[in-house]
């Protein structure tokens, strides 16, 4: 009897994983793109077949990569497959037209008409040839009420584009300020003056109108095509996707600048870096993102090659500044003499920051005379003391941070205000958790944060309380007059030099009144193994494509 | 027993009913909403493009109509989308309950085998050079976290060793066969296995030598029942409830998947996505992982009352005398 219990038992378990084995692994929609990729398949004798396996999508930005228009940030694999109508250069200074949709562009003098001249002879992947009218559809489909794109945080308020806040509320079939000049030419017509209008453009993959118009806009997220046979314009076309494990892609002969030397460039899913890091070392993979610890272990190891670079999101405490006690500059000025800002960048983040003087995390805007305020914890305590602030309060400091990083950040805060006679617990939460508190009740008086923006783009709805109606008083209730007057000047520069010093004034205002304890920018890696050719990578997923020309990436070794 | 199978199977309608319900009020008290994590908080996000994704999501709607909206939309057999992705949830949650399977089978399989082996191995030799040995061995198998164990069995047998893949559940570039997938199963499956293994032999060998000492044990003996049948009907049979029990309780996991093997050796299980789903407050990925592992768990426990029935005739169910 008891036999029969174990051969039940058994033969139960085993039952279960011959049935799990015996189902196939790949859904027949996915099988059916395989044979596209059997010619890259080198029979013996010839030349190795040229791949390079990737976890593109570790780290930042996170998720896989597989539609775009619906992520908040990381969507630079998107830029193999898919083609913006204008790129970033590869050090993310400013826009180019290189590599991208667009060959060059122009405005009226008054800054209100854009024309876009698009590249000729492009074709889309299945063959089909791309016009303007691809563009005119692409931005009504993703501002088509329906299509529910999460697009305005990332292209930035494209909404200036005349008749679209109409098309968007549904109360017009058209958008009037885009018109199909002919088959290489688009215009937008804005509302007002924009001189960096091209800029907020650089995240816009421009979509097949022959492949999608016919799908319902509804269900675009959910879209098949997607994940079974999407056509872009990018140097590597789709060739196998694996719901949770890797997409294929498989070089473009026909791409307009000249046909990839890859075979297939792979992007493999990594749930966590630890797992790719150790696929890098035991070389299933050929380049992962990772985190600054991992890239200092691994720089000056000859086998590998690490990339680095800003994350253009700058760190920083903020106050609710609709609490009187953060309305005293000398609070506020304390708490920048009282935390050193340096200490934690050369001891926590091993010198992979960039200790930041405003809240704009480009460099190029930083004033060359900006206050250090360098780490005095006497000044500080007088500071706190001649504005008679209330050391007996403790304030609880919320972050959606998570990680031993944000850990060993928030504690030595933590000690740092402690020494200064002012009492902080942090607080871990997820993401939503801290929005419900710092965009919804309002009831915080510190909060650690970071923020994003472009080299075109600063955040400037955070402190002009118009531009945030929802928040009582703007978003972190600052209303400076001052400060809304600099950030209008800014956006009303027509050329870059202007807009440069312009910026630099909002920089020098922000770093001068103390405006928010600011904290650093820091570095983002990525590493690849020593042996490819031409490989380029540049970690600030969150701020869109830039050029790379990975159709002359190869591999040597 | 017919009629003890039926109603437990009534009883269990609304009981899942409860359970989703109560799962669906438990993520609706959590602060934020989804929408708030499609947004990167370091981009920012304008409220009108959240007011947009609410009303698609239908999250605009008070809870009580969004859990019978879902509940109708499941009755009818579609479990919806993904809020994160627009992936479908059947389709997903079948692709992971299939990965999950095949990672979970193997390794409770080998833990059941290895482990009741074990413990009637050293029950039967208490005290002995062997059961310190592996008692001491299981401990470590129980104990070990296992991120550590998954760790260590990737860095010394892929990346030091190079004998198995680091991760991932099939060659990429290649097209899959079964002989990849167990090849790409060996390391993740042994080292799930582990915990199972001590867990098994722990129970089996407590309680072998609650059983090997009874009185009926040295009847048998000295009736000169040979030692190998003295053991396996007479010892064993009794011993083996416990771990009837715990074998029951381990079946959930078939499909509730191992979280942290599945994330260090990139095998997509339900673990993950669980964890994934409730990060991101999914709520129809959410529902659908618990629907299935609510509905396995009640499947469970009804094998398992009904296992006792056969594994011990003193134990007659309800409805069954």
């Amino acid at each position: 009897m008891s036999k029969r219990i174990l051969v039940m038992l058994s033969a139960l378990l085993i039952l279960s994983m011959l049935a799990a084995c015996a189902a196939p692994v790949a859904p027949a929609g996915e099988q059916a793109a395989a044979p596209e990729a059997a010619p890259a398949e080198a029979a013996a004798g010839e030349a190795p077949e040229q791949v390079i396996i990737g976890g593109f999508d570790v780290g930042p930005g996170g998720d896989p990569q597989v539609i775009p228009y619906f992520q908040g940030a990381g969507n630079v694999w998107l830029s193999k497959m898919y083609t913006p109508l204008v790129m970033m250069t590869a050090d993310f200074a400013q826009t180019t037209a290189d590599g991208s949709l667009s060959e060059s562009w122009e405005s009226t003098e008054d800054l209100t008409t854009w024309t876009f001249n698009l590249r000729q002879g492009v074709k889309w992947h299945d063959g089909e040839p791309f016009t303007a009218d691809d563009v005119a559809f692409t931005f009504k489909l993703v501002n088509n009420p329906e299509s529910v794109t999460i697009n305005t945080g990332i292209l930035g308020d494209i909404g200036i584009v005349e008749g679209l806040k109409e098309y968007r509320e549904g109360a017009a079939e058209d958008v009037s300020g885009i018109t199909v000049v002919d088959e290489n030419t688009i215009q937008f017509k804005l509302t007002a003056p924009d001189p960096r209008f091209p800029d907020k453009l650089r995240w816009a993959y421009v979509l097949p109108e022959h492949a999608l118009a016919d799908l319902p806009v509804a269900e675009m997220r959910e879209w098949d095509w997607w994940t079974t046979s999407p056509v872009g314009t990018g140097p590597f076309k789709f060739s196998a996707y694996e719901r949770d494990q890797y997409m294929e892609l498989v070089g473009n002969p026909d791409y307009w600048d000249g046909a990839p030397k890859l075979d297939k460039l792979i992007n493999r899913y990594f749930a966590d870096e630890t797992a790719a890091v150790l696929a890098l070392q035991a070389g299933d993979i050929d380049f992962t993102y990772v985190s600054s610890d991992v890239a200092q272990s691994m720089e000056g190891d000859a086998a590998y090659q690490v990339f680095s670079g800003p994350s253009y999101v700058a760190n920083f405490l903020v106050f609710n500044a609709r609490h009187p006690q953060w309305q005293d500059e000398n609070v506020r000025k304390a708490f920048l003499y009282g935390i050193d800002r340096q200490a934690i960048v050369d001891e926590i983040y091993k010198g992979s920051a960039e200790v930041a003087p405003c809240a704009d995390p480009y460099n190029t805007y930083w004033p060359a005379d900006a206050e250090t305020y360098a780490y005095d914890p006497d000044m500080a305590k007088q500071l706190l003391a001649d504005a008679g602030f209330d050391t007996s309060v403790e304030y609880e400091v919320p972050t959606y941070y998570t990680g031993q990083l944000a850990n060993d950040v928030m504690q030595a805060f933590q000690a740092y205000l402690s020494e200064i006679g002012v009492k902080t617990t942090p607080r871990f939460m997820e993401p939503a958790a801290w929005r419900a508190i710092v965009e919804g009740d309002l009831n915080y008086d510190l909060a650690y944060r970071g923020m994003g923006a472009g080299p075109a783009e600063f955040p400037d709805r955070f402190y002009v309380p118009d531009l945030y109606p929802t928040l009582e008083g703007g978003y972190y209730g600052i209303d400076d007059a001052q400060l809304v007057d600099l950030i209008t000047a800014m956006n009303a520069t027509t050329n870059f030099e202007d807009y440069k010093a312009a910026r630099t004034a909002v920089c020098s205002y922000m770093n001068q009144t103390a405006l928010q304890p600011f904290m650093w920018v820091s570095t983002r890696y990525g590493i690849a193994r020593d042996g490819l050719e031409n490989f380029y990578y540049f970690p600030a997923p969150g701020g869109g494509p830039y050029v790379d020309h990975a159709e002359t990436w190869a591999v040597a070794k | 027993m017919g009629q003890y199978i039926l109603r437990r199977i009534l009883i269990s309608i609304p009981v899942l009913i409860l359970i989703t319900f109560s799962i669906y009020v438990l993520i609706d008290l959590a602060p934020g909403d989804p929408t708030d994590f499609f947004i990167n908080p370091e981009l920012g996000v304008t409220e009108e493009n959240l007011a947009n994704l609410r009303a698609r999501f239908g999250l605009d709607q008070p809870l009580p109509v969004r859990y019978v909206n879902w509940l109708g939309q499941t009755l009818q057999g579609d479990l919806g989308y993904r809020f994160k992705n627009g992936d479908p949830v059947g389709e997903v949650l079948a692709q992971r309950l299939q990965n999950t399977l095949i990672l979970m089978a193997a390794a409770l399989f080998l833990g059941w085998a290895l482990g009741v082996s074990a413990g009637i191995f050293t029950g039967l030799r208490q005290y002995s050079f062997w059961d310190f040995t592996l008692t001491g061995l299981s401990f470590i198998g129980i104990s070990m976290p296992a991120f550590v164990a998954g760790i260590f069995g990737l860095y010394i047998f892929a990346v030091k060793l190079g004998w198995f893949p680091a991760g991932g559940m099939q060659t990429i570039g290649r097209s899959s066969s079964p002989f990849d997938l167990l090849w790409h199963l060996v390391l993740p499956a042994t080292t799930l296995s582990l915990f199972y293994i001590a867990t098994f032999m722990r129970y089996t060998r407590f309680s072998m030598l609650e059983v090997i000492n009874q009185d009926y044990i040295r009847t048998a003996r000295g009736k000169g029942i040979p030692e190998r049948t003295v053991v396996m009907r007479h010892a064993f049979r009794n011993a083996i409830l416990p771990v009837v029990t715990v074998t029951g309780l381990s079946v959930r996991n078939l499909v509730a998947g191992a979280l942290f093997i599945e994330t260090i050796y990139s095998w997509p299980g339900m673990g993950s996505l669980f964890l994934d789903a409730v990060l991101v407050r999914d709520y129809p990925m959410i529902m659908g992982v618990m629907l299935v592992v609510a509905i396995v768990v009640l499947i469970a426990n009804l094998l398992t009352d009904l296992t006792y029935g056969a594994v011990d005739p003193r134990i007659r169910l309800q409805g069954q005398a």
